[in-house]
């Protein structure tokens, strides 16, 4: 190992570190005085315990149909504590609340098909028909863990091309802006 | 009987690089069979490296570019669909780009060229990724993790050829 070698990996590791620090605001401060997020205003939870199923061949366009209110003013995004934002085959779709805890099946033309656990503070891959299973050994996302995970907000399935990030309230709004006034950004 | 030598060192590096081919395919084929991390996607041993290293420096830049392309083009078609072999390529034309460039630098030894190699590969993968699928939230957010996963398979690889190199002598026609 000569001293050229070692510049090179010490360049490496600088630039790495300085990535995962900007992306990631709260790990410095969880790891040095792990603190719990302040816990957002308590959420009416509705009554409605079926299973929605997400197709990928939903139109993008719309809004989520537990969304309530469908006046043409200006659609709100319904109050929660955690959002999750799916893109699945290339595409996006809007951010969906977290409101109750539930199982959502996501299904592919091929056939494949993923099971998202949801809580209102996060979720996590139950199960998949992917070869790999390497979504369900990341394990949960929650806002307070998102920082300290390998792959922070997001939880993915690669081989069945699927994406899926936790966002905080603001994040979701801003994303939801983007939905709502697509040309006024 | 100088042409005959010369065509003698031809048919010997022919076939030397079959070898190293064949055995770069079946170095892919167990690293795939030995999960390295398991919850991070996309991390691999990179144990082709060290064929690719030892063609390098072995036998020259032009024999480790073919190689790196065939290794792409075989282990794909073998093993993989379209999609693998475009990330294959664009990870390895990145990486084998900055090996042959870092190479001329003196002072680098073969370990440093190594984990440039394997850096690189993550990295041109994961840009690869961002492109296609427009988002680079995923890309900020991995490829530090992908970094420094590189820098320690690039200087296990790096080990690994720096031994092959030493105990295996060949007729090179390389450049020093």
């Amino acid at each position: 190992m000569k001293k050229r070698d070692i510049l090179i990996l010490v360049a490496v590791v600088v630039i790495a570190l300085a990535m995962i620090l900007i992306t990631r605001p709260n790990l410095i401060q969880n790891i040095f005085a792990p603190s719990p997020t302040p816990t957002a205003a308590p959420v009416d939870l509705p009554d409605d315990t079926t299973e929605p199923t997400v197709s990928p061949s939903a139109d993008p366009g719309q809004e989520p149909s537990r969304a309530p209110g469908e006046e043409k003013a200006a659609p709100t995004l319904p109050p929660a504590k955690a959002y999750m934002k799916i893109i699945a085959n290339a595409t996006q779709y809007p951010p969906v609340p977290l409101l109750m805890e539930e199982d959502i099946t996501i299904k592919r033309d091929d056939g494949n098909e993923n099971v998202i656990h949801l809580t209102p503070d996060g979720f996590h891959m139950v199960s998949s028909t992917c070869a790999d299973q390497i979504c369900i050994q990341q394990g949960e996302v929650t806002l307070e863990n998102r920082d300290m995970r390998v792959l922070a907000g997001f939880v993915i399935c690669i081989p069945n091309d699927l994406q899926l990030e936790l966002l905080s309230p603001e994040e979701a709004q801003r994303e939801w802006q983007r939905w709502v006034n697509p040309d006024g950004e | 009987m100088a042409n005959k030598t010369k065509q003698q060192q031809r048919i010997y590096e022919m076939v030397l690089m079959a070898v190293l081919l064949a055995v770069a395919l079946i170095l892919g084929l167990i690293e795939s069979m030995i999960p390295v991390a398991p919850s991070i996607p996309g991390v691999k041993m990179g144990l082709g490296n060290v064929v690719l290293l030892f063609a390098l420096y072995a036998l020259g830049i032009p024999q480790a570019l073919l190689l790196m392309v065939m290794k792409v083009l075989l282990s794909g078609a073998i093993f993989g669909n379209p999609m693998m072999i475009a990330y294959s390529f664009a990870g390895g034309a990145l990486s084998m780009i900055g090996m042959i460039l870092l190479k001329k630098i003196p002072g680098v030894s073969i370990l440093g060229v190594s984990m440039v190699g394997a850096v690189l590969h993550n990295v041109g993968q994961m840009a690869l990724f961002m492109i296609i699928m427009q988002d680079e939230k995923l890309f900020l957010l991995y490829t530090p993790v992908l970094m420094l996963v590189g820098l320690i398979t690039g200087l296990l690889t790096g080990v690994a050829a720096r031994l092959v190199l030493k105990h295996m002598k060949i007729p090179t026609t390389a450049r020093k």
